[in-house]
């Protein structure tokens, strides 16, 4: 474990010298200098920095839900691409990952406390039998910078696990993650529990992980696929700016169009 | 061309130069071992020699399975250090470390490594899945505390005597196996002496979800975890070529894994600096313990997933591995097995490559042959391609898909084979 805080004086020269950007031109001198480092201390997942920033906006009188939903998410998009590109890999994921969690660990319980207006609740899970839940850890922490709620279930969720969320949180969006090919077929099950119950038209279904397909979630009759956090994110958006009950065609047709 | 043995076929093929034909092996679960045996009139046993306790299964497939499809190699494997068998069970209470997890569960086993698996049972089969990695808290304290955890850990040892006296808790000798299979078989014989390997076995003692962010975070411990998983490495290689390295003809390193289907795991600077010195090491002194026995002898390296240009290079050029399996199709373009005969069929021989993720469980028997005909087509020219599925046949193969792959290897593997 690196036992001293990571050398911040080449990150500031770095960031002045090389990552300029026009973000934040409306905001103020103080504001879009903390915003730029706070967006790229995400992306090199600096967790130390990143602390001491967020203290600092918060004393500037910045909300918790606009450095969430701005330079945050910015940053973890920015990573997200690169990952796409092949410029980052794993470690450095994961590393950005763990500083967005912690940051939104700090964020979190200050956002209870604003009382803003939300984008509505998420309800995620990974399926009954499976228990690999990284990628549906960043989805929810995706979401939640996005704007969203998020009830994150765990792992190993069975369809009555679902549904008693979907009661306790009338969520707007259920996500269903799966790994592996021998436990998908839960994410079908769980979609026609939801329905028995009488619920399936009051939430859109997303569901992803590495087996996944488009096919396989017009198959069982999900709302979307999702082949990654930003997909997810973005999809959910849809899904609420559309505002059409949950299995709907033309919602089908919406985020097919989106994707 | 007059017909080869086995024997000379593989070596022919691995030396890179064209033998009569495209030689193949035969690669199993356990369950799909015990189909494989039923579907070709074979009785079956409730209990096989699994060559390795720490990848789930990985059945040493017997000579008449091996005469019925026409292959060509035979593997054999070390033992456990303590013996037969290598997963124990193990009550939750008696864990010695905290695996983060408030509710007890039951059916648990502990392997030589002190990793924790339970079993998950599914429609195909069953599979042992790791919730225990006894490394991960050391990851988290400060770097000389975690550094001294690994040197105080009690890491399996290569040098129990029954890593080679107890080979399948049969109290057969990995020495008398090799000796028998050479006086009465016509095969090649594949060691795989290690039982972890280094970056492999890393994830298995502190999980998947730490040890990426490790890498950047705690450099040093990596570095040091990395270091010990390799003299064991090399340990487990050295006592297994003293005992038979002169009956073998292919030695496979621990298989590891390096990317997935879509990207490497690293970037190619942090393979390079981070990872490829210890399997540089490693290859290496397996090389020279092998060619001691065999001067001919050939070093095989396994990975999973779309192994970069940069990353085979490094394994090729410096590890200086020969053989490369198990070459997965389906993975991005520019790593898939054309691609990898292209860029490196000059300098290393292929072992693997029929699709066993959709062609072998679900397509039909012309689908098989059709996928056989272009992996040949696309690595058996020049040498160098020994035929075998991209990764272990499971319980949901049809075995008249698996016969037709070992007909179609000899249908269409006739050499000269043009590109």
């Amino acid at each position: 474990m690196a036992d001293e805080k990571k050398d911040t004086k080449d990150l500031a020269h770095d960031i002045d010298t090389s990552r300029v950007t026009s973000r934040w031109r409306d905001e103020g001198d103080v504001v879009k200098d903390l915003f730029h480092r706070l967006e790229w201390n995400i992306i090199d997942g600096e967790f130390a920095g990143t602390e001491e920033l967020i203290d600092t906006c918060l004393k500037e009188g910045i909300k918790a839900r606009t450095l969430i939903s701005g330079p945050m998410a910015l940053g973890i998009e920015e990573v997200g691409r690169r990952f796409k590109a092949d410029e980052f890999f794993l470690p450095e994921v994961m590393v950005s990952a763990k500083c967005m969690h912690a940051a939104l660990g700090i964020l979190k319980p200050l956002i209870v406390e604003e009382k803003m207006d939300d984008l509505g609740t998420c309800v995620i899970g990974t399926i009954q039998g499976d228990i690999h839940d990284i990628g549906k850890n960043i989805v929810s922490m995706m979401l939640e910078a996005a704007g969203f709620t998020v009830v994150d279930l765990g792992v190993s969720v069975p369809p009555e696990g679902f549904i008693q969320a979907i009661k306790d949180n009338s969520p707007v969006i259920v996500g269903m993650s799966a790994l592996l090919t021998t436990t998908m077929n839960m994410q079908g099950e769980t979609i026609k529990a939801i329905a028995a119950a009488g619920l399936r038209e009051r939430i859109t279904i997303l569901v992803g992980g590495a087996p996944v397909t488009q096919e396989w979630a017009e198959k069982i009759g999900a709302d979307a696929y999702c082949e990654d956090a930003m997909v997810a994110v973005d999809k959910a958006k849809v899904c609420i700016n559309a505002q059409l009950p949950g299995g709907h065609p033309a919602l089908a047709e919406k985020l097919l169009a989106s994707g | 061309m007059k017909e080869m043995t086995s024997r000379e076929r593989v070596i022919t093929t691995l030396d890179l130069k064209e033998p009569d034909r495209v030689p193949s092996n035969v690669w199993c679960t356990f369950e799909g071992y015990q189909n494989l045996r039923k579907g070709l009139g074979l009785e079956v046993a409730d209990q096989y020699p699994t060559g390795s306790t720490t990848w789930t299964t990985d059945v040493a497939v017997e000579e008449d399975v091996v005469e019925i499809l026409g292959a060509d190699l035979i593997r054999i494997n070390a033992g456990p250090p303590g013996g037969s068998p290598g997963f124990r069970p193990i009550e939750f209470s008696d864990v010695p470390f905290d695996m983060g997890i408030p509710v007890p569960e039951y059916g648990l086993v502990v392997d030589e490594w002190g990793v924790i698996r339970r079993k998950v049972a599914h429609e195909a089969g069953s599979y042992y899945e790791i919730i225990g990695y006894p490394l991960l808290e050391a990851t988290t304290l400060p770097t000389a505390e975690g550094i001294k955890a690994i040197e105080d850990y009690p890491w399996p040892d290569p040098y129990d005597p029954t890593v080679v006296e107890d080979l399948y808790g049969a109290g057969v000798g990995l020495r008398e196996r090799a000796k028998w299979l050479r006086a009465n078989t016509p095969y090649a014989i594949l060691l795989q002496g290690g039982r972890g390997g280094i970056f492999e076995q890393a994830k298995y003692m502190v999980g998947y979800a730490k040890i990426f962010s490790d890498f950047i975070e705690a450099p040093e411990f990596i570095a040091a975890l990395f270091k010990k998983l390799m003299e064991i490495e090399i340990g487990f290689n050295r006592v297994a070529l003293e005992a038979c390295g002169e009956y073998v003809d292919l030695v496979r390193m621990s298989p590891e894994d390096l990317a997935s289907e879509k990207s490497t795991f690293t970037s190619p600077a942090m393979f390079r600096k981070q990872i490829l010195p210890f399997y540089t090491e490693a290859c290496h002194a397996t090389k020279e313990a092998f060619v001691a026995k065999n001067p001919n002898g050939k070093i095989d390296f396994h990975s999973c997933g779309a192994v970069s240009r940069p990353q085979m290079e490094g394994l090729v050029g410096e590890a200086g591995i020969q053989c490369y399996d198990s070459l997965q199709p389906k993975v991005r373009e520019d790593a898939n097995p054309a691609a990898q005969k292209v860029n490196f069929g000059d300098r290393l021989a292929f072992l693997g490559s029929i699709d066993v993720q959709e062609v072998l469980p679900w397509g039909s028997v012309d689908d098989v042959r059709a996928e056989v005909k272009q992996r040949i087509g696309e690595l058996a020219p020049g040498g160098g391609y020994i035929l075998t599925s991209s990764h272990r046949l499971e319980h949901d193969v049809p075995v008249a898909n698996t016969k037709a792959m070992f007909e179609a290897c000899r249908e269409f593997g006739g050499y000269p084979i043009g590109p």
